[in-house]
């Protein structure tokens, strides 16, 4: 019996969906007959809406996609692990393999078995000899100019030998300055009188003749003028050691030495032939060195360099190996 | 690079370039020999190699004067084979690090190398390819499987112990 008292209960028993279709009837005939609670039961059920509510649901679809699932599976998971370690794996998948730890703990000792593989060096060996593999600047300018000053011994050693190979060689020292002149030392001046000033300058038209006349005794002057290892301070390259060369003007040489050269002068050799000898052996040396400034001073002062004979040039010359190979300005003779 | 730099070079690196050598060759004698062969090829090139890039020029040049080494002394019967061994074990062991070098000494040469460079010093997966002429993807896969075949082992031996 629906009365003023429990109506409510039918009003809400009504909005959930739980009276019969008799009691629907009844409870809708109270109504009519109470318009008062008919005006109130409309007012409530248009506000609560009640039963929309307990209808809404949220889409099937998108509800998937807010759904999780792990990417890290058995098959996965040592990929996953060794990301953790290599420090290469993202925060989401950090989070995935926590959480996946967390759902299979026994996972977690395969964790620790992969903590495990990050090698240690061993600190205690070491290279002992760190020393013998650094660099001072000294040892790098010796270790830079090594072949340069092998090679400068070898040359000096072969220059040596061949200078001083035998005290059974004739030994000269000599200074050459001027060709057209013979100067002697004072105590040759009276071998230098007695051949009544042999030696003149080219221009001199009795030059010649003078030396040819000269010559038989120019060659015993020779002789004496360079005993074994006596110094001789001036000689004229060409007048002194040949007497049948006539000096050519322009094709003079100029030697200046500070210091007397010890020339060791093997059998029918000359210094021009061994000048030539070296210019030719060395020319691509000389060459290479001077690259395209190379000139005749670059060789003259090769030659000057390695035979210790400074050579200057006074006159035009032409190919330098040939000219000095001509030897005839500087040649000496063996006794 | 200058000369300073040059020797500091030697103080900083020349510990980890011999200790990465050693694990490779086995004899004292010839890493060391490695490590001052390298040395002399860096400073043959120190007016060309950056400070920067100095340690990086002395990894690459020992790791291919170790190649050279191995092919050479025939030390080695598994330089070429990139195949991870199943693990075996047949010792006691007193620590961790002593399982783990054991197991790396049954990686093969390539794999145990990118793990040396990368724990060692500390390498990414791009600088141990520049080193070992490896890209970078196969680096990763060495290391993938080196580190999977160590884990392996040392899980074999704890389930042993």
């Amino acid at each position: 019996m629906i009365t003023r008292e429990n109506y409510e209960i039918y009003a809400i028993n009504f909005w959930d969906g739980n009276l019969s279709p008799e009691e629907q009837r009844a409870f809708k005939l109270f109504l009519e007959k109470n318009p008062d609670l008919k005006e109130e039961f409309e007012q409530m059920s248009s506000a609560s809406n009640i039963t929309t509510v307990n209808e809404l649901k949220f889409p099937h679809s998108e509800k998937q996609q807010l759904k999780k699932v792990s990417p890290i599976n058995i098959d996965t998971e040592d990929q996953f692990l060794i990301d953790e370690l290599e420090s290469s794996i993202t925060e989401e998948n950090a989070k995935y393999l926590h959480l996946y730890i967390e759902e299979y703990p026994e996972k977690g000792k395969k964790r620790a078995w992969y903590q495990k593989t990050k090698l240690v060096a061993n600190e205690t060996i070491v290279f002992a000899d760190k020393s013998s593999l650094k660099k001072s600047l000294l040892l790098v300018y010796v270790n830079k100019f090594y072949p340069i000053g092998i090679a400068a011994s070898v040359l000096l050693i072969w220059m040596y030998s061949f200078f001083f190979q035998s005290p059974k060689k004739q030994v000269y020292t000599a200074r050459v300055e001027h060709p057209e002149e013979l100067i002697l030392e004072k105590h040759h001046q009276d071998l230098l009188s007695s051949t009544e000033k042999p030696f003149v300058t080219s221009k001199n038209p009795s030059y010649t003749k003078s030396i040819k006349e000269k010559k038989s005794k120019l060659r015993e002057t020779k002789l004496e003028l360079y005993p074994e290892k006596m110094p001789l301070q001036n000689v004229s390259m060409t007048a002194a050691l040949r007497q049948d060369i006539v000096p050519i003007p322009d094709r003079v040489f100029t030697y200046h030495k500070p210091e007397p050269v010890v020339i060791v002068v093997e059998e029918n050799i000359s210094l021009g032939n061994y000048l030539s000898q070296v210019l030719k052996r060395e020319k691509n040396k000389i060459q290479e060195k001077a690259k395209d400034d190379f000139t005749w001073n670059d060789v003259l002062a090769w030659v000057g360099k390695t035979t210790g004979i400074h050579i200057s040039q006074k006159y035009e010359l032409g190919e330098p190996g040939l000219e000095i190979a001509m030897g005839n300005n500087i040649e000496i003779e063996k006794k | 690079m200058t000369i300073s730099e040059y020797n500091t070079c030697v103080d900083s690196y020349a510990d980890g370039l011999y200790r990465f050598v050693l694990k490779n060759i086995k004899d004292e004698d010839l890493a060391k020999d490695v490590v001052q062969d390298t040395f002399e090829k860096t400073w043959e090139k120190v007016d060309t190699i950056s400070f920067e890039k100095a340690k990086s020029y002395l990894f690459t040049t020992a790791y291919h004067i170790t190649l050279d080494t191995i092919k050479k002394d025939k030390r080695s019967q598994r330089w070429d084979d990139e195949k991870t061994p199943e693990p075996y074990h047949d010792e006691q062991y007193n620590d961790v690090q002593e399982v783990v070098q054991k197991g790396l000494e049954q990686l093969p040469e390539v794999q145990k190398n990118v793990l040396l460079l990368r724990d060692y010093e500390g390498y990414d997966y791009q600088e141990i390819g520049e080193i070992m002429n490896l890209n970078e993807s196969q680096v990763k896969v060495y290391i993938y499987r080196a580190r999977k075949f160590l884990q392996e082992y040392i899980g074999s031996i704890e389930t042993l112990i």
